[in-house]
C-alpha cells in the first residue's frame, strides 16, 4: 500500500511555531510512548536480491535514549544498539566487542540509519514549522517543514505529514540534504491495536537515490509502560553482553 | 570452576538488586574453523630450527553453547583441534566457560573461562593486558580467555566499575606446530572504572599481579561528527619484551577513528609502543638470534657451551610470542569493510604498517551469509617488508584463515 502524496493547496495562514511543535510532539508520541518496550521486525529489500529479515527488542526512556538488540535470525542474535544522548554504540557478538559509530551509519545494513531509529525527539533537532495541507491516500494531513537546528542530525530538513483527523498519526516524511535534494521516503501505515491502543504498525524507509531499496519496520508487540532501570542504557551493559 | 548454588544465591541478589533483565534467548552455535599456514625459513627459524612442514595446517571443530535461566546464564565455547604438518596432535581448548548472574541494574558475577576484551582501541588495547592480545594480522579470530572472577556494579547511569581477579596467561593458539605456546598462568588483578562525561568515555584501569608492577590506563572515546574518535594510553613499570628493564616505566598509546558512511567502515589507528626496540636495539636483538643459534649448531664447540647458547636463543626467540603487543615503537593499521558487495557477501581489507621498519601485513576477507544461520569468513594473511622488519621474523609466509559457523 503506497501512499500517494495528492498536494492540496490548502495552505494556512501565518502558521504558529507553537502550534506546529504540538502537532510534531503528538505526531512523535503516536507510535511509541515516553517509555517502551517493543519488538519489531526489520526487512530490507534489494532489487535482485532475497529480503533480509531481521527481528529485534528494543527499548525505549524519554528522548535521549534508546537500545535495540537483534534476537533474529541466528546469526546475527546478540548484536545490540545503543543510543544515548548524541552518543551511539554497536556490540557486535562476534568481536566481543563495543564499538561507537557516528549517527549517519546505515541502521543494519537497511535505509534507516542510527539517527532514524533513534532519533528520539525531532522537537529537540529540527525547528517546525506549519506548511499547509496535504492528502495523503485520501487523509487530510498537516504538513510540517522540519529545519535541523544543528549539522550533527542526520537530515538537513525534513518535510513531515501527520494526520489531521485528530490522531496525528504520522503519514508521510521526506528527508532532504543542504542542496535540496531528496534522500528519502518514509511511509507509516497499517494502523492496529497494539499494546492497548491504535497506532501505525509499519514504517517504510524508501531510498530516492536507489531504485527498489526500501527497508520496512513492522512492529509486532509494544509495551508503552515497561519498567525499565536507566542503567541498561549505558555503555558499560554492552560490556556485559558476551 | 566455581559455581554459584543457583537458588540461594538467585534469591539473595534478586533481593538486593531487583529483578533481571528478560532474559536471552539460548544460543548454540557450531562451526568449522581450517587455518592453513605456508612457512617459511627467517632469521627466527635459521635452518628451520621450528621444525616446521613447509605447509602447515590447524583443522577445528567448534562449538558455543549459551543457556539462561532467568538472570542466571551459562555458556561454554571450545574446540578440538588437529594438527597436521610436522608435528600432527589433537587437543581441545576452551575458549570460554563460565556462570554468570546478572540484572537489568548493571550488576554481573562472572566466574569461570571469560574474555574481558576492554578497552577502545580497535587493532590494539594497551590497557587490556589482562589477557592475550588480538593478533593484529587478523583482530577478528578469537581469542581464549583467562580464568576469573569477574564483578560489574553500576551505582548510576553514567558510571560503572568493574573488579577482575584471575590467573592469566598468554596462550597463542592460532600458530602452527611449536610456535603456539602458552606461558605459565600468573595471578592479575584489575580495577578498571567507566564514566560517560559530557559525550566522553572515560575509562581508567589499574592492573597489577605477580609478573605485573602495576599498570595505569586512560581509555577516551567521543563521537566528532560522523565519526567516532579513541585514544587508549597505560603507563605501566616493567618491560614485557626485555625482563632486565624491569624497573623501567613504559607508555603505550593507540589512537584512530572510525568512519561508516552507508555500508562501509574505514577505520585509522596509531600505537606508540613506548618499550619497542629502536634499530640499534633491534639490530643487536637479531645478531644475538643469529649468534646464539649459530653457536648451538657448531659442533665444534664444547656441549656445555652449545647448551648455554641454545638456551640464550630459545629465550630470545619466545619474545615474539610472548604475548606482548610488538617489538618497535611505531605502528599503523588501516581498514575497510564493506556490506553486500554482491547478494550476502560482505568484504574487508586489513592492513598493520610497521612504520619502524617498513613491515606490512595485508589480510583481504570475505564474509558470505548465505543463509539465516550460515557463516563464513576466509581471510589471507600476507606478509611483506625487508627481511630484517619485524614481521618477517616469523617463520609464516601466509596464512589462509577459514570459518564456518552455524548458529541455532
Amino acid at each position: 500500500m503506497v501512499l500517494g502524496a495528492a498536494a492540496v493547496a490548502a495552505q494556512t495562514a501565518a502558521p504558529s511555531p507553537n502550534e506546529a511543535t504540538r502537532i510534531l510532539e503528538k505526531a512523535q508520541a503516536a507510535v511509541l510512548g515516553e517509555t517502551a518496550s517493543y519488538t519489531v521486525r526489520m526487512t530490507v529489500t534489494r532489487t535482485g536480491k532475497s529480503p533480509r529479515v531481521v527481528t529485534m527488542d528494543g527499548f525505549k526512556s524519554g528522548d535521549d535514549r534508546g537500545l535495540v538488540r537483534y534476537t533474529d535470525p541466528p546469526k546475527e542474535k546478540g548484536t545490540v544498539y545503543l543510543r544515548r544522548d548524541d552518543n551511539t554504540y554497536i556490540y557486535l557478538p562476534a568481536a566481543e566487542k563495543v564499538a561507537r559509530v557516528g549517527p549517519k551509519q546505515t541502521f543494519g545494513g537497511g535505509d534507516f540509519n542510527n539517527g532514524d531509529i533513534f532519533r528520539l525527539s525531532l522537537t529537540r533537532d529540527y525547528e517546525a514549522t506549519l506548511a499547509g495541507e496535504e492528502t495523503v491516500d485520501g487523509v487530510p494531513c498537516h504538513v510540517l517543514e522540519l529545519k535541523a537546528r544543528n549539522r550533527g542530525v542526520a537530515y538537513d530538513r525534513v518535510r513531515y505529514l501527520a494526520r489531521k483527523d485528530g490522531t496525528f498519526f504520522p503519514c508521510l516524511a521526506e528527508y532532504f540534504t543542504i542542496s535540496g535534494k531528496k534522500l528519502k521516503i518514509l511511509r507509516s501505515d497499517e494502523i492496529e491495536t497494539l499494546g492497548g491502543r491504535k497506532r501505525p504498525t509499519r514504517l517504510i524507509m524508501e531510498s530516492s537515490l536507489e531504485t527498489g531499496a526500501s527497508t520496512e519496520l513492522k512492529f509486532l508487540k509494544i509495551d508503552d509502560r515497561p519498567r525499565l532501570d536507566e542503567r541498561m542504557f549505558s555503555p558499560a551493559s554492552l560490556e556485559r553482553e558476551r | 570452576m566455581s559455581v554459584l548454588c543457583p537458588a540461594r544465591a538467585g534469591l539473595l541478589l534478586a533481593l538486593l538488586f531487583g529483578s533481571g533483565p528478560k532474559a536471552l534467548a539460548d544460543d548454540y552455535e557450531l562451526g568449522v574453523e581450517n587455518f592453513l599456514y605456508r612457512s617459511s625459513s627467517s632469521l627466527l627459524n635459521r635452518g628451520n630450527i621450528f621444525g616446521l612442514e613447509p605447509t602447515e595446517n590447524l583443522f577445528r571443530l567448534a562449538g558455543v553453547g549459551r543457556k539462561a535461566f532467568g538472570s542466571f546464564a551459562i555458556k561454554a565455547s571450545a574446540y578440538v583441534e588437529r594438527q597436521t604438518g610436522k608435528s600432527d596432535a589433537t587437543r581441545l581448548t576452551f575458549r570460554q566457560a563460565f556462570a554468570e548472574y546478572k540484572t537489568q541494574s548493571g550488576f554481573l558475577l562472572r566466574v569461570g573461562r571469560q574474555k574481558t576484551a576492554w578497552g577502545s582501541g580497535l587493532v590494539w588495547n594497551p590497557t587490556d593486558r589482562i589477557e592475550p592480545p588480538k593478533s593484529p594480522a587478523n583482530p577478528s579470530t578469537e581469542r581464549p580467555g583467562i580464568d576469573a572472577a569477574r564483578l560489574d556494579v553500576s551505582p548510576t547511569d553514567w558510571a560503572s566499575l568493574t573488579l577482575v581477579a584471575g590467573r592469566a596467561k598468554v596462550t597463542l593458539t592460532d600458530l602452527p606446530g611449536s610456535l603456539a605456546r602458552s606461558t605459565d598462568p600468573e595471578w592479575t588483578g584489575a580495577v578498571r572504572a567507566r564514566l560517560l562525561v559530557r559525550n566522553t568515555d572515560i575509562a581508567l584501569t589499574y592492573l597489577a599481579g605477580t609478573e605485573l608492577e602495576g599498570l595505569f590506563g586512560v581509555d577516551l572515546g567521543r563521537t566528532w561528527g560522523a565519526v567516532a574518535l579513541h585514544a587508549e594510553s597505560a603507563i605501566y613499570r616493567g618491560s614485557e619484551i626485555d625482563r632486565t628493564r624491569s624497573e623501567d616505566s613504559f607508555v603505550r598509546v593507540s589512537t584512530g577513528a572510525l568512519w561508516s558512511p552507508g555500508d562501509s567502515t574505514f577505520s585509522i589507528e596509531y600505537f606508540f609502543n613506548g618499550e619497542g626496540m629502536n634499530e640499534a636495539r633491534f639490530r643487536a636483538y637479531t645478531e644475538r638470534l643469529d649468534r646464539n643459534l649459530s653457536v648451538a649448531n657448531n659442533p665444534n664447540v664444547s656441549p656445555a657451551v652449545r647448551a648455554a647458547s641454545f638456551a640464550a636463543w630459545n629465550l630470545d626467540a619466545a619474545i615474539p610470542f610472548g604475548g606482548n603487543l610488538g617489538l618497535r615503537r611505531h605502528y599503523a593499521s588501516l581498514a575497510f569493510t564493506r556490506r553486500e558487495i554482491a547478494a550476502d557477501l560482505s568484504m574487508s581489507l586489513r592492513t598493520v604498517i610497521g612504520l619502524s621498519d617498513r613491515g606490512l601485513i595485508v589480510t583481504p576477507g570475505l564474509a558470505y551469509a548465505p543463509s539465516r544461520n550460515v557463516q563464513m569468513t576466509l581471510d589471507l594473511v600476507l606478509l611483506f617488508g625487508p627481511a630484517d622488519a619485524e614481521y618477517k621474523l616469523a617463520p609464516i609466509k601466509r596464512a589462509l584463515q577459514a570459518r564456518l559457523k552455524y548458529s541455532f
